[in-house]
């Protein structure tokens, strides 16, 4: 093999964890105190203090102090993996978990014959790991749903470093006739261990900032009363679809919907009553637009759909249906409510959303002027107008 | 310490820094495409080059080998100093780049630079003492530079300057000891695990600076509105949340002011969106300049505006809101018709109310501004009768009989 010096790859392996362990733990204390990252650190930590240890076992009579302590570190490592991961998903520390691997070598480590074996050893400390990093896979995997791109990453660190200790088991029990199956070096362990550590952390802080990252991002393209995108959302996708509709040929229509009266409710009702109206207005909305529609709140009252794949009468009916669930829906907010709508299509209006927007705005001004709670089309209203000129 | 094995070492060095590497270019290729991070990955993976070709091909010449292996390793510190620059939004300057490692590649094919262990010492520690102090530079020295914002770059600085250190350690050392055969030193393990930590080290710092950095902009995009990059409705009510707590536990006056742009609609109609964008636009620049450090200014509807004042009295309020009046006189931003703001303005003594109770209050005493006319402030009183008489009419361009269109 590649004749390797065991003591110089144990102190390149416990400087590399310490080094990565000492940066996340900085990073972790960080601003929110990341509970993820923190028990991560630890987990690369106790890693580094165990090869340390381990580097000692030369010396005469410290041999076994060395074997106990030494893994007893690394398996409470696997341990700190396993909470961290917990931690991930929101579920709480629990210390016999972070405890049993280590207490369960320290007590077979009190039996001499353990001690003595390597091959008991290398198995028991195996079979340890595997089960710690199982666990670790296990809590992970539900969150897979959450966003694969930053999850399957760590999940396949934690598989890879498991399967290499499942070949590690397997080798260890001596087949008769499988003898290429046995371990080649002690020394390929450690730059695997070395190699782990790194991606591990590595998948760790992906992992941790896309989430950050995804929170923001809804925040930011979100209405925090009514959970609907806002007017930025609406921007950022709109004008994509938009381009898309113009391209296959497709009309798209967009209703600008505009609460009546709701200044006024929000002042004599209070801004509580004002917000209950505008929940239920948004759930109105929700269950009447198609999947493919875009829903957003873009300003006080205002509401916009945006459908693709929907002319003049589509739109007509969906607004009207629009205005009638609200009527229906008004007595959940406590008192009668109305919304007026103005409508535009891409195929009369254009497909740029600016003047979508403006058509739209201007038939809905229409809809007020015709005493609200009603529904005008911007092609009728510049028809009209033409007409008075 | 000083029985590091080299050749492990070397070998060990090789997947390590190929594998960070490899992970942190991964990174910046599937992600926003993060220069920083490309430059970072890039170096990493030289580094690994470099000790690959160094192992694999025992056979090539000593002189060969030496200033290839230099070539790159300074090539790799000139990409660390590049991403760091790219962090600051600066282009790669590539003539710099290329500068050290020709000049090592240079003076390499000098044999008696080669076998000299102490002007080897010397010209390979200059280029990358150069390219450590630029990274330096940039991260947190460069007053122009933006690479210095972030806490973290703490990380980075600290191992430029240890990295640093170590370099100028290693040069007097080298120069101080006797003439060597050219052969290896008895310290190069040791360099060669230092510039290791010192690579991966660096790696890991800039993958937590770019992950901190664009978590900051996704949280300020969340928190402020796009088009004034004024606070918004959420940030208001945490901030304000926060505010209205502290000054209840330390039983001070609170003022809350709600402006509202008038006829904002029949301006964004009448002379288009943009110049409805650049009145709101202006009009939050009028507000940044009159409120003071602790004030915290929001937009949180179409033209409604915020301004929360902590330690201020209703007379401090109305004068503020007379500022930010005759403010918005004065600015001139090219609409169709004369800017002006009706604001309600409310007064919490002790902070014993809560910032949706004030907004309710303010944007009532908004209307009463409205229906006054437009174009002043109106002080919110608990009794709608005396309201109207202390009403701070000082009405400019309110005209009588035109009312607010509720919609």
């Amino acid at each position: 093999m590649l004749n390797l010096d065991a003591r110089t790859l144990l102190i390149v392996e416990a400087f590399v964890l310490f080094l990565v362990g000492g940066l996340m733990l900085l990073a972790a204390l960080q601003g929110r105190r990341d509970r993820t990252l923190l028990w991560m650190s630890g987990a690369l930590l106790l890693g580094g203090a165990g090869f340390v240890v381990s580097t000692a076992r030369g010396i005469p009579d410290w041999r076994d102090p060395v074997i106990v302590l030494s893994n007893m570190l690394l398996i409470t490592g696997y341990a700190c993996i396993l909470t961290s991961l917990r931690s991930y998903v929101g579920r709480p520390m629990r210390v016999w978990a972070l405890l049993a691997g280590a207490a369960v070598w320290f007590a077979l480590c009190l039996w001499p014959w353990f001690l003595a074996s390597d091959a008991a050893r290398l198995l028991v400390f195996s079979l340890l790991s595997i089960a710690y990093l199982a666990a670790a896979g296990r809590t992970l995997w539900p969150e897979r749903r959450e966003d694969a791109g930053s999850v399957f990453p760590l999940l396949i660190v934690l598989a890879a470093h498991g399967l290499f200790y499942v070949y590690r088991v397997v080798s260890a029990v001596r087949v008769p006739g499988m003898s290429w199956l046995l371990w080649p070096d002690f020394t390929v362990t450690l730059l695997e261990g070395i190699l782990f550590a790194i991606s591990l952390s590595f998948a760790v802080l992906i992992l941790v900032r896309a989430r950050a990252e995804r929170r923001y991002r809804h925040a930011a393209l979100h209405d925090a009363l009514t959970r609907l995108p806002n007017r930025r959302a609406l921007f950022d996708l709109g004008a994509e679809t938009l381009a898309k509709a113009q391209r296959e040929g497709r009309d798209m229509a967009l209703l600008m919907c505009d609460l009546d009266w709701f200044k006024r409710i929000n002042d004599e009702q209070g801004h509580d009553a004002g917000d209950r109206i505008l929940t239920v207005f948004a759930d109105v909305l929700r269950a009447r637009v198609r999947a493919a529609d875009l829903c957003a709140r873009i300003g006080g009252e205002e509401f916009v759909i945006l459908a693709p794949d929907m002319g003049p009468l589509g739109a007509l009916d969906l607004a009207d249906r629009i205005r009638r669930a609200l009527a229906e829906h008004a007595p959940r907010a406590g008192g009668r409510l109305s919304v007026s709508i103005g409508i535009a299509c891409a195929s009369t209006d254009g497909y740029e959303l600016d003047s979508l927007m403006a058509c739209a705005d201007r038939a809905l001004y229409e809809a007020k002027a015709s005493g609200r709670d009603c529904v005008r089309q911007s092609a009728d209203v510049s028809a009209l107008s033409s007409m008075g000129t | 310490m000083g029985h590091l094995d080299a050749r492990t070492l070397l070998i060990a060095e090789i997947p390590i820094l190929l594998l960070v590497g490899g992970l942190i270019l991964a990174a910046a290729l599937l992600g926003r495409r993060e220069r920083t991070l490309g430059w970072t990955g890039a170096a990493l993976l030289l580094m690994g080059v470099g000790f690959l070709l160094g192992v694999a091909d025992p056979g090539s010449a000593w002189q060969q080998s030496v200033s290839r292996f230099g070539a790159l390793l300074i090539l790799a510190h000139a990409c660390v100093w590049t991403g760091l620059r790219a962090f600051s939004g600066k282009p790669p300057l590539w003539l710099w780049i290329v500068a050290g490692p020709l000049a090592w590649f240079a003076v390499c094919q000098w044999p008696g630079f080669v076998f000299s262990g102490v002007a080897r010492g010397i010209a390979y520690g200059l280029p990358t003492l150069a390219y450590t102090g630029a990274a330096l530079w940039e991260l947190g020295f460069d007053p122009r530079g933006k690479g210095g914002n972030t806490k973290l770059a703490i990380l980075p600085s600290g191992m430029l300057l240890l990295h640093g250190l170590l370099t100028v350690v290693r040069m007097v050392a080298v120069s101080l000891s006797e003439p060597g055969t050219g052969r290896l030193r008895t310290d190069f393990p040791m360099a060669v695990f230092e510039g290791m930590l010192f690579f991966i080290g660096v790696a890991f710092a800039v993958l937590m600076m770019v992950g901190a950095r664009s978590e900051r902009r996704y949280r300020h995009a969340a928190l402020h509105d796009a088009l004034t990059d004024l606070a918004n409705r959420r940030a208001l009510y945490e901030q304000g949340g926060d505010m209205l707590r502290d000054a209840r536990a330390q039983g001070r006056t609170v003022a809350l002011l709600m402006c509202d742009l008038d006829r904002f609609k029949r301006i964004n109609d009448d002379c288009g969106h943009e110049a409805g964008d650049r009145v709101l636009d202006a009009f939050a620049g009028v507000l940044r300049r009159v409120v003071r450090k602790g004030d915290l200014c929001a937009r949180i509807g179409g033209e409604e505006f915020v301004v929360l004042a902590p330690d201020m009295d209703a007379e401090g309020a109305l004068g503020l809101a007379e500022r930010i009046r005759e403010q918005l006189r004065q600015c001139d931003c090219q609409v169709c018709e004369p800017l002006s703001v009706s604001i309600g303005v409310v007064c919490a003594p002790r902070g014993d109310d809560d910032l949706g109770t004030l907004l309710a209050r303010a944007d009532r005493a908004m209307y009463r501004a409205k229906d006054a006319g437009r174009d002043r402030a109106c002080l919110w009183t608990e009794d709608p009768e005396a309201d109207v008489s202390a009403a701070v009419a000082r009405g400019g361009g309110g005209r009588a009989g035109q009312h607010p269109v509720d919609a």
